[in-house]
Formats: C-alpha cells, structure tokens, sequence
C-alpha cells in the first residue's frame, strides 16, 4: 500500500508571508545597491542636463525609500520577533537568543569603529581646516593680491608723473609732440616701464610706446565705466591677459596746465606680468578657493560623514540582524517543525513527514524523525490489526458465551462478577447492570452463599480446580434442576485469578428423562399388572355368584369380600387403564388451528359445570392460527382447568385464563391461575412427576401427561404462585407453519 | 499586534512625508520678479525686469568663496487666440553666470551671447547686475501682427550650484541652491 506522504501544514499563510517578506528584502537591497551604482555613475559626470537631474534626483529619492522599506522590514521582523518571544512561540527563544548574539557581536565592533572614525575623521578635518593653513593659504592669497595692486599702483605712479610732466611741460600741445615722444621714450628707458599709450582728445589716434621687451603688451580696451572715471579725475587700474602671461595696466587723466581741473587725455602705463608667475599667482589663488569653498562645506562634509557612516554601521547592524534572523529560521524552522510534527503525532496523525531537505545535523534529524515516525506508523498499523485481530476473536467468544445454551458467570480473585452471559442471565432472570462488577457475596441469599461457599471450600480441600454438582435450585418460584460447574482460573504462574461457573439446565431434560421413565414403569405396571386383575375380578364374581347364596348369614361377610374385591379390582383396572393411556401417549399430530378457539371451547365446558366460579379469558388478538395439535392441547387444558377447579376449596373462586402472543420469539403463552391456596415451593419440582397429586382422589398423572404433551410440542411448561394467593400453571407454545 | 502593525506604517508614511516636505521649508524666502515692463524699439519688443531676494546669505558667502551661480531667465512670447491654444511665438533663456576672482578682487558676469564678462569691483554692484534684466529682447517685431494680443511669461531660476567634490548632490535634501519664481505673465498689443 503506498503510503500517503503529508507535508506539514504549518500554517501555509505564514509561511509565504514570510517567502514573499524576503523576496521583496532581495529584490530591494538589489534595486537600492543598482540604483546606487547608477547614480553614482551619473554623478560623475560633469555637464548633466536637467532631465539627468531629475533622473538622479528620482533615483537618489528612491534609493532613499528603499533603503527606508529595507530597514522597515527588517525592524519589523524584529519587533514580530520580539511579540513571539513574549507569546512563547516555539523556537522564538532560540531565534531571539541567535539574533541577539548576532548584533551584540557585530554592534560592539560596529560602535567601537564607529566612534574611532567619527573622530578621527573629526580630528583629520579639523586639522585639514585648521587656523593655519587656512591662515597661510589667505596670506598668500593676499601677497598675491598685494602684487597685483602693487603693480597697478606703481603702473598709476608712473603713469601719474608722465601726466604730471606732460600737464607742466604742456607736452600735449600739438607743436610739442616730437619731445612728448622722446621725453616719453627717455621715461620707459629709464624707469623700465612697459607698454606706455597716450590719448589726447583732440588726437584722433592713440600714441602707443611699446616696450620692445615685451612685445605681447597691447592697449587696454577701456570699459565706459573706467573712462568715466577717468574724465571724472580718478584714476583706474585694469589686469587683462596676454600672450604671455598678463598685463597691468595703470590708467590716470592728463589735466590741462591752463585749467588744471580739466582732463584733456589720459596715460596708461602697462606692466607685463609672466605667464609662469601669473600662473603660480592663480594657483595659489585657486588654493586658496578651494580651500574656502571647502571651508564653508567644513560641517556638511563632517556631517556627511557622519551620515555615511552611521548608515554603513546601520547596515552592518541590520544586516548582522538579518543574517541572526535568517540563520535562527534555518535552526529553529526545522526545530519548529519538529515540533509541530511531534504534537500532531501525540494527537495521533503518525502520516506525518518533515519535508526539509539539509545536509547537515538538522537535515539528519529530520531524516531520523521521519523514518522514527514511519516506525511508529508501522508498529501502530501492526498493533491496530493484532487489536482487530483480538477485537474479533473477543466477539466471537462473546457470541459463542451469548449463543450457549449454559449459564455462565465468571469472577475475578477477589470475587467480583466480571462476566455473565446471556443463558445465565435468563436462567436466574437477572439484569446484569445490577450484578455485573459486584461482588457475588453481596448478591447471594445466605442460603445459596452458604452452599458456594461449601463447594469452594470442597475444592481447596481436595485441592481440585473442576468442581462439578447437580443442584434442585428454587430461585425466584421456578424449580430448576442445574448442573454445577466450577473452575478455577489460573494465569500463566498458577497463581488463582478467578473462578468460572457454569450451569446446565437440566430441568426439561430430567422431566423428560422421568416422564420416559415413569412411561417404562406404566407400561410395565399395565402389561404386568391388567393382565391378572382380569381373572381376579372374573374369579371373585365367579365366587360370589356359585357360593354367595349358599353361605346363608355368612354370605353377607362373602359377598362384601368379593364385592370389595370385584371394586377394587375395577379400581386398580382403571388405574391401570391411566397408566397404560399415559404411557400410550397417542403421536402428536399437529395442524394448522386457532388456539384461542381450542381453549374458549374447554373454558366453556367448565364454564357450565362451575357455575359458582369465575372464568376469565383473555384471549389474544395478534396470536395467528399455528401449528399443534388441538386434541392434545384440549386435552392439556382440561388437565390445567381440572386441577384449577380442585385447587379452589371454596365454592366460589375464580380462574383467569390469559393468552399471549411473543411475537419476537414468536411463541404462543398461554397461563392458568386460579386463586386456591398455592402450591408450596417443595411441591413444585414434583408436579410434572408421575402419580405426584396434593388432591385425595387423583392419579397424579394430570401434569405429567400436560409436560409430555408440551414436551412433545416442544414447548415448555412451568408452575408459580399467583399473587395474592393461588398458582399459575403456563405453558409456551413455539408458533410454526403460520 | 494588528495595532502595533498600523502604528508602523504610521509611522514610516509620517517619516516619509516630513522627509519630503523638508526642502519646502528651506525655502522661506522667495524670490520674484519685479518692476516688469515691457517696451519696445524700432525692430525688438524689450523686456525690463528686476529680480529681487534672488541672493541669500549663504549663496553670498559661497559666490564669495569662489563658487559660481548661474541665473537663467526662462523668456517665452504667445500669441492669444481666441478659438485655438495660444500659439508660441518666441521662447529663449537667457543664462547670466557671476564668478568671483579673488586674485583681483572682481566679480565677472558673464552673459549668454556676449564672450567677454563685465567686470565689476565690489559685490553689491555685481548682485545689481546680476538682478538687473533691462533691455532684453523678448522677440522680434516683425515675428508680430498689427492689432492681435500678446502675452510674455517669464521665470527666473537659480541653477544647482556646482560645489567642490559634488557635494550638491548629496546635500540636496537641505539644498538652498536651487530655486525658480513662479511664472510671470504679462499681456501687450501690438
């Protein structure tokens, strides 16, 4: 027979739950980790469009709420373990053991190298940031600075004393240009000054002395602000790129010498600056900015960090805990369900199996568990078919116990009643809830306890363990003749367990026995006994015929003798004729008839004789017409009616005549009671004997020839006493051939 | 345990929402625009606009250290039509770009369309500038039709600030950076 194998329902809805749980931790910590990856790809890159923004905007937003979900559903778990815990959930206590040991393990670490980063990365910034390289970086920002206006200012200087020359010299005068020139030139000579351009506003052209050392110097392009300035009398100053490096450009107005408020011109005085030194002038220029721009993000980026590493020792922690909450489920799961599986098999479902596949010392249990559990199944399937077995064969001997004709009862030790089968129940007319589990000495008349208490006593005397009795029992107004047999139990140490007793009716089967036997003795008595009477009572009438008249006043003695002897002769005759019709019991020849009918008519023949008594007939409605004989069974009421009416002294008296019909043993009962003075206990075995009567003038063949008449109509009959007085004398008809 | 359950999702939609509702309150103080007019010359319908509390402090000291900000002026010109969508006649941005050297002490504002930067000494001069949308061309007039309605919509916003080491990105929960006005509206006829 296959075996149907039973995966364990575990709760199947919590089950997926908690797959589907872990599904979406994957498939999140996977979406955060790409999402990452792809923006920090796309952060990379400098130019990004503004849809790119959003992009990464979006991306960070999400990566942030998935980062979120992931800790939710992580602090979930925990909290959901933490109720377990507090419920008594099987494995929750090892499961919360496990994970606690997890983060504990990994917390300590964690924090420790949390704090150590967090100051020395503190410690690191601040001394990146400290006062002084900041200092430094702003001081030489500032000798930079100081350079430029250095030059701008020695620039407006000399351009200042050209125009000042120029205004006293009044060199701007058109005739006196050829000395500006030289006078100019002789200037750039000897103060080394670059690039010198004058513009005079009745000039159309600007003059432009170049410095041959440094050819890449070009005018300046002034701004309408600076030549504002300049018309107003301030001076300016301007740096513009050239192709070596930058130039330094001093701009300051030329007065008029007739009136010196006026500005009539302007001088610009150019210094070049070299590439290399501009260059090392904006490097520590771009230091310097970058070091401020830093400066200002000095907090966020500590507080950056601190971000990033609180989430890196977050996610240690949640992952130490994820990690002690998957481990403690691959324990305790199979933990669990074995012990899911052990109460079910306590409540007895042995189909049982864990379904876990595991190479380690847990897959082994569970292998183990499951071939235990098959073990079991077997071993329970072999005992329930021994307890079948045995179930069987207890109903079988219940059913032989049931179906024996003899009584039987057993007792325990201790004398308690442990079985009583249903012949004996109906033997002694007993209810057995009122005797079964009771022990018999409380149950016995003193009487018959007395006698038991004989027979055991006979036996442990002659230390037999078969005892067996043929006992004249009255028990309940029934006279019964049983056959006793006791024996006593031994179990497999001969130690007494109980004994067992069995009866055997043999009532019917003695009355029986003594009806053949007094049948024997009738035809014998007729055979042996008619025949001489005959020549007897012929002899004795012979006698008184030829010697009665002769013997004169002595024949009156004569004739009484032989008279005596012709009645008494005649007396024995009919005796014997009783007998010999009793033991010539004619064969029974039953037919189908009415016994109701059968016993209205005898009824009514008495009826008419007796007129001072009462007859009562209850005939019976359901009763059918059956098989017997009707001239027997007339003749058996006659015999019951007969003794009835002699039973009854007085003259009045009454007689009730009751049929009935058991239909479920179909049987016909039929009882006569008469209210006369009963018959005494003793008597009652004795009725159905032969030639046993209580009345002066009977035979005491009445009830014998009713029990041969029933016998032969294998029925039974029985006497009891009538109540208040009187006895009832019924006999059972078995209903055939209806 | 179904209580606690409800207080937890509770709890991460509240987080969620405040969250997102942080950048909202860094932006207490909006920028607008002011004193529109529009006006125009011989060939070009001319914007002039202001734009005011379009620096804050912090932007201050961050342009101060060197970091640059850009202005975009987002310009776009309808034409009304009563039974049909309006119909766009012009659209244009304008970027202006101020950068501090602080190796000369200046402020160049560059400007879309013109190479060289204008110059200006001190800051406030600069932030003038920078705040300061006079003369700028809407559209054309010869893109226009005698007798029909128009209107200008206009917006200003204040582009990411690029910070040294991207730090834009990673500050942009709190970001103080970037901002717009709303839309401006403006009608006119021709």
């Amino acid at each position: 027979m296959e075996k149907k194998r039973k995966r364990i329902n575990i709760d199947e809805k919590e089950l997926r739950k908690r797959r589907r749980e872990r599904i979406i931790m994957v498939v999140v910590g996977v979406l955060a980790i790409t999402f990452t990856l792809i923006a920090s790809h796309l952060f990379n890159k400098n130019d990004l469009p503004i849809t790119t923004n959003i992009f990464v905007y979006g991306l960070t937003s999400i990566n942030v709420i998935l980062i979120i979900l992931l800790l939710f559903l992580i602090v979930r778990n925990v909290v959901k373990l933490f109720y377990e815990h507090r419920r008594g959930i099987i494995g929750s206590k090892l499961k919360t053991k496990l994970v606690t040991a997890f983060v504990g393990l990994s917390l300590v670490p964690t924090i420790l190298l949390f704090l150590f980063a967090m100051n020395f990365l503190s410690y690191s910034i601040e001394f990146w940031f400290n006062i002084k390289i900041g200092d430094a970086l702003n001081r030489s920002l500032e000798v930079a600075q100081v350079y430029y206006e250095q030059m701008a200012e020695q620039a407006k200087f000399n351009a200042r004393q050209i125009s000042a020359d120029i205004t006293k010299n009044r060199l701007y005068e058109r005739e006196r240009i050829e000395y500006l020139k030289s006078f100019i030139g002789q200037r750039q000579k000897n103060y080394k000054l670059g690039m010198v351009e004058t513009y005079f506003d009745f000039q159309k052209e600007n003059m432009v002395f170049a410095d041959a050392e440094h050819p890449e110097l070009v005018p300046l392009n002034l701004v309408p602000k600076m030549l504002e300035d300049i018309y107003s009398g301030k001076e300016a100053s301007a740096t513009q790129p050239t192709n070596a490096g930058e130039e330094i450009v001093g701009v300051v107005p030329v007065f008029s010498f007739a009136v010196p408020s006026e500005v009539i011109g302007r001088i610009s005085v150019s210094y070049s600056v070299p590439k290399g030194f501009v260059d090392k002038l904006r490097s520590i220029a771009d230091a310097s900015e970058q070091y401020g721009q830093i400066n200002i993000l000095k907090n966020p980026i500590k507080f950056n960090y601190l971000i990033t590493l609180s989430i890196v020792t977050l996610v240690i922690i949640f992952l130490a805990t994820w990690f002690g909450l998957t481990l403690a489920s691959g324990i305790t799961g199979p933990i669990q369900d074995l012990a899911q599986a052990t109460n079910k098999i306590t409540q007895g479902d042995l189909d049982i199996q864990i379904d876990i596949e595991a190479d380690d010392e847990i897959g082994l249990l569970v292998k183990s568990f499951n071939q235990m559990t098959k073990d079991l199944k077997k071993s329970k399937d072999g005992l329930e078919e021994a307890n079948l077995s045995l179930e069987q064969r207890r109903k079988y001997m219940e059913a032989i116990l049931r179906n024996v004709s003899a009584g039987i009862i057993s007792m325990d030790g201790n004398g308690i009643i442990t079985t009583i089968n249903h012949a004996a129940e109906k033997m002694f007319d007993l209810v057995p809830e009122n005797i079964l589990f009771h022990n018999y000495r409380d149950l016995m008349i003193p009487e018959h306890l007395i006698l038991v208490e004989e027979f055991l006593q006979e036996m442990n005397e002659n230390n037999e363990s078969i005892l067996e009795k043929q006992l004249e029992l009255v028990f309940k107004d029934k006279a019964l003749t049983v056959l006793l047999t006791i024996t006593k139990i031994k179990d497999e140490d001969g130690n007494d367990s109980g004994i067992v007793v069995v009866f055997e009716d043999l009532t019917q089967l003695q009355r029986a026995e003594r009806a053949a036997a007094w049948r024997e003795v009738a035809r014998r008595m007729a055979h042996e006994i008619k025949n001489p009477l005959t020549p007897v009572q012929l002899s004795a009438q012979r006698l008184q015929r030829k010697y009665g008249d002769k013997l004169g006043e002595e024949g009156s003695v004569f004739k009484e003798c032989t008279q005596t002897i012709i009645d008494q002769v005649e007396v024995l005759k009919n005796l014997v004729n009783e007998f010999s019709r009793y033991a010539r019991m004619p064969v029974t020849t039953p037919a189908l008839n009415d016994l109701n009918e059968v016993i209205a008519d005898s009824v009514l023949l008495f009826q008419d004789a007796h007129k001072e008594i009462v007859f009562e007939f209850n005939k019976s409605e359901e009763l059918p017409k059956f098989e017997f004989d009707a001239e027997q069974i007339n003749r058996v009421l006659i015999n019951l009616l007969d003794n009835a009416v002699a039973a009854i002294n007085k003259k009045e008296g009454r007689i009730e005549i009751q049929v009935s019909y058991d239909e479920q043993h179909r049987k016909a009962i039929v009882a006569v009671a008469d209210d006369g003075p009963g018959v005494p206990s003793s008597y009652k075995r004795k009725v159905f004997d032969p030639y046993f009567s209580t009345k002066k003038s009977g035979t005491g063949l009445g009830l014998a020839i009713v029990s041969s008449i029933i016998s032969d109509h294998h029925g039974q009959v029985s006497v009891s006493d009538n109540n208040p007085t009187g006895t009832v004398v019924s006999f059972q008809l078995p209903v055939s051939g209806v | 345990m179904e209580k606690i359950k409800k207080f937890f999702y509770a709890a991460i939609l509240v987080s969620l929402f405040i969250f997102g509702s942080w950048p909202i309150k860094a932006q207490a103080i909006e920028p607008k625009i002011t004193d529109i007019l529009i006006s125009n010359n011989a060939e070009n319908v001319l914007l002039y606009a202001r734009l005011i509390n379009g620096f804050k402090p912090e932007m201050e000291s961050a342009i101060l250290a060197g970091v640059s900000t850009v202005f975009t002026l987002q310009l776009d010109v309808y034409k009304v039509r009563s039974h049909v969508w309006n119909k766009k006649i012009s659209s244009q941005e304008i970027k202006r770009i101020i950068k501090y050297d602080n190796l000369k002490k200046t402020f160049s504002i560059y400007t879309t369309g013109n190479p060289e930067p204008a110059i200006f000494p001190d800051f406030e001069s600069a932030q003038n500038a920078m705040a300061d949308f006079s003369g700028i061309i809407a559209t054309s007039i010869s893109s226009l039709e005698k007798g029909k309605n128009y209107y200008l919509e206009m917006k200003i916003k204040i582009d990411k600030v690029r910070l040294p080491l991207h730090m834009e990105y990673i500050f942009f929960f709190v970001s103080f950076w970037d901002f717009e006005t709303d839309w401006y509206r403006r009608n006119f006829s021709y």
